[in-house]
């Protein structure tokens, strides 16, 4: 039996599912729900790994998930193409969206495949904090050193922090305000000021240090001056 | 007993028959659960207790005494409790709405005189009890002057199929199910048929699956037969959830057997040999009654070993599910019934293959199980005879909403929705506008009124976005809010969401996220894309069919009436009143102008009547006018009007005006302004809609300059309407009051002749255009110039300049609005005889006003309707009459309404010595030539404005008014003026100041909800007689007295007062 992914023929057996297929053939399939101890149980919940189902004949293409669809003979699937990634992000998003986002204070930072998923999809609501390596040498902010991490819009893999460096926010500023104040209050409680937040944020454009500005003012962040 | 042969099933029937026609009376009462909610129990019980008390042995005598005997719900929820008296040789008789008081008439005049009492009947039916079985009603005895059943509006265009018992027989009695054919099908194929023969009867007959989603039934049972297994099973899915939707209960509770007949068969084909019903916890009496089926069919052998002699083998089940609206999905009720939590799973496989404890199972909806027996009965050409080319046979309706008919209706496919709207339902209730209909519950959508005219069948309604579903209806008039049906509906699948996919469990919680900040007035416009965006993602990336149909209410409702989203959001107005948050109270939010009218309530109520006055005043300049000529959608609105009546707001108006008028109030407020600004705006047209955006403007500082074409001020109010509806000095007093301010007024100054339009655009910041639609539209029809045919505006105004017109004696005029019904009563104070309006609509359908045209019929007016004007008949070189067509009602335009559509062979001819045609009026663009394009439409024939600034293209050039909408009532004209002012003052200011204007005059008053819920009649206005009307223009409406004012007001139900005012 011959199945088409993303345009590549394979064989597999009757009973596969396509995602196994994939899997066994270095296709990448992103997937949260899948339980890697108990193989056999596909409750296909998650939808992060839904492909499209090219329709043969005159069938209209159909998003399934990839988990718990069973191959037949002849089946067209693709994994890449925008549909697929749209509905993935979407997937994504709203799962973030029930999400505290407080990659800072959160035990998988570092380690957490969904924010791995999210910087994938470019799903903006994740800080560099999950994705920063240091953990075994501590927080930068906790060692009174002023990171814009917490702040700042994951992606770049945190490559300087791994040296040893704070995060610059190369990648600019998260657009996500509910994450902004979980950040700014990491300032807050690490004992920065309002002025040193700022002037470290002449990084950013006007317009993202006014959003700050306005948010600190908004749930009064950072305003008292903090004794020595 | 056991039934063996055909032989006994006969003779069974005979003993059904028996019990349907016996020998003694019978009193039959409709005893569904519809039945025992609207009362038939009391009913019941009343009924025993007189038959006893009347000793009824005696009074019958020979027949013997009257058996009480139930059946089912034959749907027509409207007319429930259902009565049905039977005497023996006699037609059944079925009573409708029947309360102790009827039921003794009817037991008194019928049971023992024999005499069916007619104001109470329904209908009759036949010794064949035939309902909607095509068959013309063949009566071998029958009552005069009662309609067969089968002939009355709501039943006429059914055909009954799977509802073909239900309401006609003894649901606890299988004798009645074998004598109406019963089990006679299912005998038949198990003794004669192959189960592959079966199946292709199925395939043949196009049966497609009821529960929603329309998969043919015969390829469904093909798979199960195939699939490779020693077990397999059968289900019905009797977990009706859909909010509006019981046509399975009707099934379940008035005819179990045929789901019985039905399953059997089913098993048959596929080889099943056990059955599961998986019905909701919520339907008791549905479950005693197939509970007893099943006992009794086990009893004579119709169910259990070796059926009817065939050596066929089949039990059934019954499992109560827990009311989770999921575990109507197929495989979450699988699961539900193995014991596991109701989620569902995805397919493939599918259950044909691996079902119901992984062994080959085949799942159908009650209603197609009840859909079987028929079809082997008749035939599958028969079945396939009914419907459309891809959807065959009948469907049941539940039809509810605001409609005149509620109930269950089945239909046969292709249908079309207005027949079911309006003939089988009778339409909207209370003459309202038809807005939507949602098919097809949480997974359904709106379907539109320009889309009435589909033909009712799966691929149909799909296209349009919505789906047939398990068959729920739910019609909705103009004041139902779209978007709060969207939240509705969201908010039950929100609710019902198994959690188990993310799209579902989180996707549809954020859209109701963004539903709720919009009905809330909190929404911006990205959130309407956030919201489509959303839906789509929802609808393509869940698991089951709940999570992918649930955002079809909201892309419906957004496909089709995206601009009640955009009102809400833009304008924070609900035009429906339903939105509580946007509004204080829904007579101020129905009102154009907005006028506080519970505040004005009180305040009179606190007999403080100046301040009444003045409270309206900020709104709307023209109380005293609009108490007088106003139609009060505020009225329309009132939700008194659910208790008894609206209250009597417009009269209310008019008091408080013509208190402070007469100089009887104590105190009244000064009306409040704002500092001088400097800015100058430019008001061209001195009508409502000019006076009033002179009016704010004014009060808002800036200097105001008016022109006037006319000698006077006041446009149409003036020129349009007649004396004896407004009073002069009451107008002429109001306009003072606005002139007071400060307004500039250059009357006889015509723009665009005597200043030119660019002097305008160059001396003053901006400019307002109300500059009104004058012009009557034209027939356009041939020697429409001829002498004695006359324009109705242009005459009108003639009229009230106090200029001499001469009429003939017999007047025609064409058209259906206020101008038409003014002209005619005009006509009729001018001493012409014999006035006719001839309008090519429906009476319902006419723009003037209903008070109007009711006393226009009492001064002797004729009216005639459904006309098109075709030719004009000249005699002498003068008009003598016209020629019309008839018209009939046609499809539905966008708005809801029906195009007339003119019959070419029926004429109607009127004679006439003047024709006056008052068909719509049109602007008249003359005063700024050049700038004509970028101002009007693209017919020429009104100014074109952005609806939420009413700038034109022109920048800082606005408009509103009759030049604008065409003609318009007076208030619409007045919230234009209004809304153009406030949208020029934050042009000039750069931010909105109206609200801090309005705040300026504060009014406090009692936030104590009134104790009135209760009867209160309504005060009503008090005319003039006929007879002192003619030959004079005295006003013709009287204003009430004090008391009479404060107590009418002391009905209002103070919508405005929320629970927090309260505490």
């Amino acid at each position: 039996m011959k199945i088409t992914i993303d345009g590549k023929e394979f064989s597999c057996k009757p009973g596969q599912k396509v995602y196994d297929v994939a899997e066994e053939n270095d296709i990448y399939i992103p997937t949260l729900c899948l339980n890697k101890l108990n193989h056999e149980e596909r409750p296909a919940g998650c939808r992060i790994c839904l492909v499209e189902l090219v329709g043969q004949g005159n069938a209209e293409p159909k998003l399934e998930s990839s988990c718990s669809l069973p191959v037949h003979d002849g089946m067209e699937i693709s994994t890449k193409n925008k549909v697929v990634y749209d509905e993935r992000r979407e997937v994504l998003e709203l799962l973030l969206s029930e999400h505290e986002q407080d990659c800072r204070n959160c035990g998988i930072s570092g380690d957490c495949y969904f924010a791995d998923l999210c910087f994938e999809y470019d799903i903006d609501g994740v800080s560099v904090c999950s994705e920063c390596p240091n953990r075994k040498d501590g927080c930068f902010l906790a060692r009174d050193i002023l990171c814009l991490g917490p702040v700042t819009h994951a992606g770049c893999n945190a490559f300087c922090t791994r040296n040893g460096d704070p995060c610059e926010s190369c990648f600019g500023v998260l657009s996500n305000k509910d994450v902004l104040v979980f950040g700014l209050e990491a300032f807050g409680e690490n004992g920065f000021t309002r002025d040193q937040v700022l002037e470290a944020a002449k990084v950013f454009s006007y317009e993202e240090v006014r959003v700050l500005e306005e948010l600190m003012d908004e749930y009064d962040l950072l305003n008292k001056e903090v004794s020595e | 007993m056991t039934v063996k042969t055909l032989k006994d099933l006969e003779e069974m029937a005979k003993i059904g028959e028996e019990n349907l026609d016996p020998d003694r009376p019978q009193i039959i009462f409709g005893f569904a659960t519809c039945g025992i909610a609207a009362g038939a129990e009391g009913v019941v019980g009343f009924t025993k207790k007189y038959l006893e008390e009347k000793d009824i042995d005696a009074e019958l005598g020979a027949m013997g005494e009257p058996e009480i005997k139930s059946v089912g719900c034959i749907g027509m929820c409207h007319a429930e409790p259902l009565v049905d008296i039977k005497m023996p040789d006699k037609p059944r008789i079925t009573y409708y709405g029947v309360d102790e008081t009827k039921m003794k008439r009817i037991l008194d005049e019928h049971l023992i005189n024999g005499q069916p009492v007619k104001e109470y009947a329904l209908g009759q039916l036949n010794k064949e009890l035939s309902v909607c079985d095509q068959a013309k009603t063949e009566f071998s005895w029958q009552f005069e002057d009662i309609p067969a059943l089968n002939e009355i509006p709501f039943l006429s265009k059914q055909v009954r199929v799977a509802l073909r018992n239900c309401g006609i027989i003894d649901p606890e009695s299988i004798m009645e199910y074998v004598a109406r054919g019963g089990y006679k099908s299912a005998f038949n194929l198990l003794n004669n048929m192959t189960p592959q023969e079966v199946i292709d009867e199925v395939k043949e007959s196009g049966l497609r699956g009821r529960g929603g989603a329309g998969f043919p039934t015969g390829l469904k049972w093909q798979f199960a037969k195939d699939a490779e297994g020693d077990q397999k099973y059968v289900i019905c899915n009797a977990d009706e959830g859909d909010p509006g939707a019981y046509m399975d209960r009707a099934v379940l509770e008035g005819d179990p057997h045929s789901l019985i007949e039905g399953m059997m068969i089913g098993g048959y084909a596929i080889g099943a040999n056990t059955g599961y019903i998986y019905i909701r916890a919520e339907y008791p009496l549905a479950i005693k009654r197939l509970e007893k089926a099943i006992e009794d069919a086990k009893e004579y052998g119709i169910l259990g070993e070796n059926i009817m002699g065939s050596g066929f083998s089949f039990e059934l089940k019954m499992m109560e599910g827990a009311g989770a609206f999921v575990c109507g999905e197929e495989t979450a009720l699988m699961g539900s019934i193995e014991g596991k939590r109701g989620e569902p799973r995805t397919r493939p496989p599918f259950p044909a293959n691996s079902g119901l404890f992984g062994k080959p199972t085949n799942i159908n909806n009650v209603e197609t199980w009840a859909n079987l027996p028929m079809i082997f009965e008749k035939g599958a050409d028969w079945f396939s005879g009914m419907g459309t080319e891809t959807s065959k046979g009948t469907k049941v309706f539940s039809l509810v909403g605001n409609i005149n008919r509620a109930g269950l209706v089945e239909i046969p496919m292709g249908t079309k929705m207005k027949d079911i709207i309006y003939e089988i339902g009778g339409g909207m209730q209370h003459d309202r506008d038809f807005k939507a209909v949602q098919t097809g519950g949480p997974s359904g959508g709106c379907i539109p009124p320009e889309e009435l005219d589909v033909e009712v069948d799966y691929e149909n309604l799909k296209e349009l976005g919505s789906i047939v579903g398990s068959g729920g209806m739910v019609a909705m008039d103009e004041d139902t809010c779209m978007v709060e049906i969207a939240r509705y509906f969201l908010d039950f699948c929100v609710d019902e969401s198994c959690g188990k996919c993310t799209p579902c469990r989180v996707g549809t919680r954020r859209m109701l996220e963004i539903l709720d900040r919009i009905v809330l007035g909190e929404a911006d416009m990205r959130d309407i894309d956030i919201l489509e965006h959303l839906a789509v993602q929802v609808r393509d990336g869940s698991l089951c069919a709940l999570g992918g149909t649930s955002p079809n209410p909201v892309l419906t409702t957004l496909k089709y009436f995206r601009d009640e989203y955009e009102q809400h959001i833009k304008k924070r107005f609900c035009p429906a009143s339903s939105c509580a948050s946007l509004f204080i109270s829904p007579c101020q939010n129905s009102c154009p102008a907005g006028t506080n009218v519970p505040g004005q309530m009180q305040l009179i109520i606190e007999e403080r009547f100046g301040e009444a006055y003045e409270i309206q005043r900020e709104d709307n300049p023209f109380p005293g006018v609009c108490g007088r000529v106003c139609d009060h959608p505020c009225e329309e609105i009132c939700q008194r009007d659910q208790l008894d009546r609206a209250v009597s707001v417009m009269a209310q108006h008019r008091f408080c005006a013509d208190k402070v008028y007469h100089d009887e109030v104590e105190y009244r407020p000064e009306t409040s302004t704002l500092d001088t600004t400097g800015k100058r705006v430019g008001i061209v047209g001195g009508g409502v809609a000019g006076l009033t955006a002179a009016y704010f403007l004014k009060r808002l500082g800036h200097d105001v300059t008016l022109y006037e074409a006319k000698s006077e001020l006041g446009g149409m109010l003036r020129w349009g309407i007649p004396k004896y509806r407004l009073p002069r000095d009451v107008l002429d007093w109001e306009i003072q009051q606005i002139l007071d301010l400060g307004v500039d007024a250059k009357l006889n100054t015509s723009v665009g002749k005597d200043v030119p339009f660019d002097d305008l655009l160059e001396e003053q910041d901006a400019i307002f255009l109300g500059v009104g639609a004058q012009n009557d539209r034209a027939l356009n029809l041939e020697k429409e110039d001829e002498p004695g045919i006359l324009k109705g505006v242009e005459l009108l105004e003639k009229i009230n300049r106090g200029e001499e017109i001469e009429l003939g004696d017999r007047i025609l005029i064409v058209g259906g609005g206020n101008v038409a019904v003014d002209m005619a009563r005009n006509a009729k104070r001018m001493g012409c005889e014999k006035i006719i309006i001839a309008y090519r609509r429906e009476e319902i359908d006419m723009p003037a006003y209903p008070e109007e045209i009711e006393e226009a019929k009492k001064e002797g007016i004729e009216f005639h309707f459904l006309l098109s004007p075709e030719e004009i008949l000249i005699e002498d070189g003068r008009a003598a009459g016209m020629v019309f067509t008839k018209t009939v009602m046609g499809d539905f335009t966008k708005w809801g309404r029906r195009k007339p559509e003119p019959v070419d062979y029926e004429k109607v001819v009127f004679k006439a010595d003047n024709i006056i045609t008052a068909i719509g009026q049109v602007i008249d663009t003359s005063f700024a030539e050049d700038l004509a394009d970028k101002l009007t439409n693209e017919w020429g024939t009104r100014l074109k404005v952005d609806p939420y600034t009413m700038e034109t293209e022109q920048p800082n050039v606005f408009a509103g008014g009759d030049a604008v909408l065409g003609p318009a009532t007076v208030i619409e004209a007045v919230a234009h003026g209004k809304k153009a002012a406030k949208e020029i003052d934050a042009r000039l200011m750069g931010h909105d100041r109206l609200e801090e204007l309005q705040s300026i005059n504060e009014y406090e008053y009692s936030m104590t909800a009134p104790d009135n819920e209760h009867y209160i009649p309504r005060s009503e206005l008090q005319s003039i007689p006929v007879e002192e009307r003619s030959c004079n223009f005295k006003e013709v409406i009287m204003c009430m007295d004090r008391e009479c004012a404060v107590k009418e007001a002391k009905r209002c139900l103070r919508c405005d007062i929320s629970e927090e005012d309260e505490a």
